[in-house]
């Protein structure tokens, strides 16, 4: 099938190779470019169009360039100016060319493939692009995925808690599996970035998933994407689907996105340093109970009440969140370069404070990316970028031994006496658990990251005529990094004193995780004299993994001491998990008169992963798009953009490493070390899921530019879904890796961006919309429940006809108006449906409004609907502890306070109360901004200053600190189940920056 | 010229495809642990060593689950650290509540006793198919060894399952051709089966085992002295049968002794070294708020040792006394270990003693009096001065294992076995006492 496939292709290359033109006349256009202040601009390109001939400007502005013929259209891009045509012949060789400042993104190129770039005018998909101002412009991010809410239409992304250093999930386009990782590629200037959440070890402290388990997704660990330092970038483009992204191949379910990092620019070297001051607080804070004796004697007892008139009374959640924390970010950017070299430097310190004491994150970042043109056809470019990182985490969310601070606050009473003694000693908390004062001062959980990334990029041009032109791109990257996590439980703790506890618990883990990618890619550009366009591209890819884990967990600690050696018991953990992958793929991309694009391409992917892994699973694309505006006949004027676009593609996902294997787990009984089966049954044929998507839109520009307005429709669907049956436990497992079922997403993306105001005054709108609606569309095996914590407390449930993240519960026989409940249940499965963790839909609204060097930017988000299962309420509840416990809002009768009312409901059966409406309308960022003209400065230098921030306005229904929470972390469908955790927070920052 | 040239790149291309991916990925072992198929098809000896070992280890895992929600339950003592409020809610019927058959309480435990069956069927197949050069006497001795572990994974099984029935082991030894659930009755046969089974291949298995045993079974680890072992199970199952007699002979092959130790007895070993577990029925003072029921301290005979032994007062300087949660308090900890290394009981002396005395009940009422009081004396009572009739003496029987059971998971099972069930009273209007566990969602 290969071999057929590349001679065929092989064939095809030589009759284009072969078609080569005739001399003819040329002669030497030449010319100047500047900006409307007739500053000349530097490194504008310069095309002759239908062909592949084109230079660059210099530092002077000018241009010289040998035409063929007697006569060419030259085309001018330049990355934030609208495109320019100008006319030259050998009788007027020579043009002045003034760019303007462009509102429209037709001009914009797109990186979309692994060698290739389109014109957004060009292409068939509904790309993504963000700008490295849309990014970081408006205000500062502490992580790069924090960066993306709201600025693209198509995603949903949410964070797992308020703890600093990250832990975002990003999922595009709906639901893409239901036990595969949810997250989408990342690569970072060709290299393929790893995004994993690792464990602290922490659960030994905490039991969140029961005793005796080392690894677990409870414990608030952040995602590796988040080391990427926002303010390197320079543009980021999402490829939301399989349409989009079919080139990727087996890696490209999820969805990509694809990261450029900032380049030099040949002209004077620009040096901007920037710092960013700001300030941290809680979002929201929830209240205490409002108390009275007769209250506590009412939840708890006589003997309660005498602690309640003797003590004094403490807000200790104030005591905990309701801190400012101080937020400190530096920036230094040095870029240049001439017309061979050019070098872009950058340079992050990030202090920032979380809003919990001893809870921060530190980030050094540093960067240099270096390009150079050997010769005509070499040139090489190469990104390197050095991380490091502290992440102090806090300890939150889900628990069974009452130890976390959320937790622990829960079971907490304002007169509990919490305060350290003289001597620096925390009381045991009186009633339960943990001391929440102590834990926070005397504990640390802390994830310590030192990262490399580093890729180069080789373009050789094999060769090149005036028709056509081959080169080849060789491309390898590395991403490397070792992760610490420390954490440090120690033994004066008051739920550690006892000889009879754990006596202390510190744990150190380890990952180092490799990435290798190399790729080979041969690019064949032909241009027809009739302005058709062909570019064909074939290229092989190999990706290496290696992530291993050691987890050391010593308890019974040494006094203070806090190394892993330093006590009595010594335990240890490991996982490694190494893939190799093998691909390759062809392209062919034909282009009418940029009236018609064409594309068609193959990727074919193999990996270790897989059951067989010499298997090769094919991923075709293609898609087409039409560009009615430059048809001659097109004589509307005031629609200048008219596309109508289609696209079809397939990728895939890989079954999670252990998927393959039926392994034994090591044990310990005395002195004896033994085996024992683990509780998933492996599948040694497992295959990779299939997502096939197809999408169709259209485009429309009015008035030059001013409005765009743009609409999507996809339906996604994946087929061959890894799922883990449950199997009769009494196999001795739980589940079963089987590829059995079917999921379809469907959804909608408008976009409407317009200038309504363009001069001394500009303002620049937009309003996008997406809605996303997956269905279940079959199921081999048994629907089932998944995520959570049982039926009784929200779960998610998997059933084919189905959304595939609705939420069910138990429910309460007295609730069902007929005797065999067909009106709450009608499957009859007992389970009733409460909710669908799926936004209704999501809107957002950018804005900026630049008037004399004044610039106001501000992104409200909108998400209607979608539920979450929100578990702290019901630990207040059964504490007595809740904020709203005596609120009667609740009770239809207006009768029984809040928390009663929802305990009584529980307790009947029904797991409504739980359930609730997550949506919310923010005000994601807001900047305002001034720039000192650099006249002030005797043209010596700019200045900006300004303020912005971060989730200044949020409105919700939902019952605690935000709806945007994860107790499980961010890779699994289910992440909208909410334990006491850490909370979310709002940022105010002060700007001042300076170039030179 | 130019023809030649693109040719040659032509060629070039062609070759670099190929050469790219015809190149085969090498298959990748799991770093991580050894495969089941590799084991169970040519084992060496030190796999086996390792499965047995593993066998024993396993058999602890999640223990917990079954013996907190049988005590709880059987209103033995509760769980007032309201972490989970399952525990006070679902598991006391507050409300007429019923038992979740996919929550952990139901399916943790149901499912880690077939995850041990589960490994003694991966050693018993191993061994079957083995090239560690074991004699026949070896490979019997396994064999027992292993039936007698699963028979008391099963017995587990059943006690909570009831009237629901379980899968016997022969019903799961293929994960993808399960077998029916039997009744309880038919359960309980074939557990009593598998036992009897088991003790004849120890017989025929040699004079030691080719693995080692943990402290748990200092003692019972040749094949001779596992037998004991193996016969106390089938004496306690012969028991739950109605089969008095076959009790009182699977007693005579066990480690019986009217006048020996009362804590002489096989046990689940607990350690802090790496991958070992610590002993989660140790509660930690004042801070794991197991609680016990009021009820045991109310029902006890005055001067009874084992309520001191086993139970602790909280200590009102530690912790708000009396402990309450949920509209139930208590002011006593259960406190039947030192700490978290200390094994917990499978079976032992003191068991065997009342389960003879039971059994002799309707037979020879001095052998029955004579069990009551050895245990009675232990725990400083006198002797037993009440009624002689079966009935009396039964509830003198229950009684007396209630406190020299307690917390080993055995009240509820007795009350429901001798028709007692009555005798529990709850604590909450609406509460309601389960009489079993829901079988869990996966097996329906």
């Amino acid at each position: 099938m290969m071999k057929h496939l590349v001679t065929k292709l092989c064939g095809t290359l030589v009759v284009f190779l072969l078609l080569t033109g005739f001399a003819a006349a040329q002669f030497t256009a030449t010319g100047t470019v500047t900006d409307e202040k007739d500053v000349p601009l530097i490194g504008v390109s310069v095309a002759v169009k239908n062909t592949s001939l084109g230079t660059v400007t210099n530092l002077d502005g000018e241009f010289s360039l040998n035409v063929p013929g007697n006569s060419a259209v030259l085309v001018f891009s330049y990355v934030g100016y609208e495109g320019q045509e100008t006319t030259v012949s050998s009788g007027s060789p020579s043009a002045a060319v003034v760019m303007t400042e462009g509102a429209t993104q037709l001009d914009e190129i797109v990186v979309t493939g692994l060698a290739s770039s389109v014109k957004r005018s060009n292409l068939a998909n509904s790309v993504a692009s963000i700008s490295s101002k849309e990014l970081t412009g408006v205000t500062t991010q502490s992580t790069m995925d924090g960066a993306l809410y709201g600025k693209f239409k198509g995603a949903e992304i949410r964070s797992n808690s308020g703890a600093p250093g990250g832990g975002i999930s990003v999922k595009l386009r709906g639901v893409t599996s239901v036990f595969g990782d949810q997250q989408p590629l990342y690569i970072v200037d060709g290299v393929y970035v790893d995004n994993s959440s690792i464990t602290s070890g922490t659960n030994i402290v905490s039991e969140a998933a029961g005793g005796g388990n080392t690894s677990t997704n409870q414990d608030d660990a952040s995602n590796r994407i988040a080391d990427i330092d926002p303010e390197d970038i320079e543009s980021i483009e999402i490829l939301k689907g399989a349409s989009a992204a079919a080139i990727y191949g087996s890696r490209a379910a999820g969805g990509v996105v694809i990261i450029t990092t900032k380049k030099g620019q040949a002209g004077a070297t620009k040096v901007t340093f920037s710092q960013a001051i700001g300030i941290v607080q809680p979002t929201r804070l929830l209240g205490t109970r409002d108390w009275d004796r007769a209250t506590v004697v009412n939840q708890y007892s006589e003997a309660v009440a005498l602690e309640f008139d003797a003590n004094p009374f403490v807000d200790y959640e104030a005591a905990l969140f309701d801190n400012t924390g101080i937020l400190s970010t530096s920036r230094l950017n040095i870029s240049g370069g001439n017309e061979k070299t050019n070098f872009f430097v950058g340079a992050t310190y990030k202090n920032d404070d979380g809003i919990v004491d001893n809870t921060g994150y530190q980030k050094a970042s540093a960067r240099v990316n270096v390009g150079h043109k050997f010769n005509d056809w070499l040139d090489i470019y190469v990104t390197t970028n050095y991380i490091n990182s502290h992440a102090d985490r806090g300890f939150f969310n889900n628990g069974n031994t009452n130890a976390t601070v959320g937790y622990g606050l829960a079971f907490t009473r304002p007169w509990d006496v919490l305060e350290a003694d003289a001597d620096g000693v925390y009381p045991a908390n009186p009633r339960v658990g943990s001391n929440v004062l102590e834990t926070v001062a005397i504990t640390t959980n802390r994830e310590s990251i030192n990262r490399f990334i580093g890729g180069a990029t080789a373009n050789v041009r094999l060769f090149s005529n005036d028709q056509q032109n081959l080169k080849m791109v060789l491309r390898a990257g590395m991403d490397q990094y070792l992760l610490r996590t420390t954490s440090i439980f120690p033994q004066e703790l008051s739920f550690y004193r006892d000889p009879g506890t754990l006596g202390g618990v510190a744990i150190s883990g380890s990952t180092e995780n490799t990435n290798v990618n190399m790729s080979a890619i041969l690019v064949h550009s032909y241009f027809t004299s009739e302005g058709l366009s062909f570019r064909t591209q074939l290229g092989v890819t190999q990706e290496d993994f290696n992530q291993n884990t050691v987890i050391t967990t010593a308890t019974g600690l040494n006094g203070s001491q806090t190394n892993v050696d330093q006590a009595a018991n010594v335990s240890g953990f490991q996982n490694r998990e190494p893939q190799k992958d093998k691909g390759f793929f062809v392209q062919e991309e034909v282009n009418w008169k940029d009236r018609l694009i064409f594309t068609v391409g193959v990727r074919a992917d193999k990996s270790s992963n897989n059951g067989d892994q010499n298997k090769l699973y094919w991923y075709p694309k293609a898609n087409i798009a039409f560009n009615l505006h430059e048809f001659d006949f097109w004589t509307v004027d005031v629609l200048n953009q008219v596309k109508l676009r289609f696209a079809y593609g397939q990728a895939g996902r890989f079954a999670n490493f252990p998927d393959r294997f039926n392994a034994l787990s090591g044990t310990l009984i005395g002195t004896s070390s033994g085996l024992q089966a683990v509780t998933l049954l492996g599948n040694t044929t497992v295959e990779p899921e299939r997502q096939s998507e197809t999408e169709f839109g259209v485009d429309l520009g009015f008035l030059d530019g001013r409005v765009n307005l743009d609409f999507t429709y996809y339906i996604k669907t994946i087929d061959d879904l890894l799922l883990r049956q449950q199997i009769p436990t009494s196999t001795g497992y739980t589940r079963k890796v089987v590829n059995a079922g079917a999921l379809r997403n469907n959804g909608v993306e408008i976009g409407l961006n317009a200038t309504p105001v363009k001069g001394k005054v500009t303002w620049n709108t937009g309003v996008n919309f997406w809605k996303n609606k997956s269905e279940i569309t079959r199921l081999d095996i048994p629907a089932f429940n998944l995520g959570g914590f049982a039926a009784s407390l929200g779960q998610y449930r998997i059933q084919e006809g189905q959304s595939a993240t609705q939420i069910v519960g138990t429910l309460n026989p007295s609730d069902c108006a007929t005797a065999d409940c067909s009106d709450l249940d009608p499957d009859g499965d007992g389970f009733r449906v409460y909710g669908d963790a799926e936004a209704d839909f999501n809107m957002s609204f950018p804005n900026s409004i630049s008037v004399e060097g004044f610039e106001l930017s501000f992104l409200f988000h909108w998400k209607k609907g979608g539920d979450g299962v929100n578990l702290s309420t019901l630990l207040y509840d059964l504490a007595g502890t809740t904020w709203d416990y005596d609120d009667i809002t609740l009770d239809p009768e207006g009768t029984t306070g809040n928390g009663d009312f929802r305990l009584n409901s529980w307790f009947a059966g029904d797991t409504g109360p739980w359930v609730e409406d997550a949506g919310y309308l923010r005000l994601r960022e807001i900047g305002l901004y001034y720039t000192i003209p650099r006249s002030v400065f005797n043209d010596k230098a700019s200045m900006k200053v300004g303020v912005s921030g971060t989730n200044l306005i949020n409105i919700f229904d939902y019952n605690s600190y935000d709806p945007e929470v994860s107790n499980f972390g961010n890779n699994v469908l289910a992440n909208t189940i909410e334990v006491t955790p850490f909370p979310a927070a709002k940022t105010l920052n002060f700007h001042l920056s300076a170039t030179f | 010229m130019k023809s030649i040239f693109n040719y040659i790149t032509c060629c070039l291309l062609a070759v670099f495809m190929l050469t790219a991916t015809s190149c085969d990925i090498e298959f990748i072992e799991n770093p991580n642990g050894p495969t089941l198929e590799s084991l169970e098809n040519g084992a060496t000896l030190a796999d086996i060593r390792l499965l047995a070992q593993g066998l024993e280890s396993v058999m602890r895992v999640d223990l917990e689950f079954y013996i907190q929600s049988v005590s709880i339950v059987g209103r033995e003592y509760w769980d007032l650290n309201g972490i989970d409020p399952r525990f006070t809610g679902e598991l006391l019927g507050e409300q007429g509540a019923v038992l979740d058959n996919n929550g952990f309480l139901t399916t943790r435990t149901f499912a880690a006793r077939y995850r041990a069956i589960r490994n003694a069927w991966t050693l018993r197949i191993a061994t079957e198919n083995a090239n560690a050069g074991l004699s026949a006497e070896q490979e019997s001795a396994i064999q027992g060894y292993a039936k007698t572990m699963q028979a008391y994974a099963l017995l587990l099984c059943v006690n909570h399952q009831f009237s629901n029935g379980i899968r016997p082991a022969d019903a799961v030894r293929d994960p993808d051709a399960l077998g029916g659930f039997l009744d309880y009755t038919a359960s309980l046969v074939s557990i009593s089966e598998l036992l009897d089974d088991a003790a004849t291949n120890l017989t025929n298995g040699g004079t030691e085992f080719v693995f080692d045993l943990s402290s748990g079974f200092a003692g019972f680890n040749t094949p001779a002295t596992f037998r004991q072992f193996n016969r106390a199970i089938a004496a306690r199952v012969k028991l739950y049968q109605g089969d008095k007699a076959g009790a009182v002979t699977a007693i005579a092959g066990s480690f019986f002794n009217i006048n020996g130790d009362l804590s002489t007895g096989a046990s689940h070993a607990y350690g802090t070294g790496g991958n070992d577990i610590r002993n989660p029925m140790f509660y930690v003072p004042n801070q794991d708020l197991f609680t016990v029921h009021p009820d045991v301290i109310a029902d006890a005979e005055a001067g009874d040792l084992r309520v001191t032994s086993k139970t602790t007062p909280y200590d009102p300087g530690a912790i708000s006394v009396p402990v309450s949660l949920a509209d139930l308090s208590g002011d006593t900890q259960v406190q039947m270990f030192g700490s978290d290394t200390e094994s917990f009981p499978i079976i032992n002396n003191e068991e065997l003693i009342l389960i003879y005395a039971e059994a002799q009940i309707g037979s020879d009422v001095n052998e029955v009096l004579a069990g009551i009081n050895r245990v009675r004396n232990a725990a400083g009572l006198g002797n037993y001065l009440g009624a002689t009739d079966d009935a009396s003496l039964l509830n003198e029987v229950i009684h007396q294992r209630r406190y020299s059971l307690y917390g080993l998971g055995h009240r509820w099972v007795d009350l429901r076995r001798t028709g007692k069930f009555g005798e529990i009273n709850v604590d909450r209007p609406g509460d309601v006492v389960h009489m079993e566990f829901p079988r869990p969602v996966s097996e329906n």
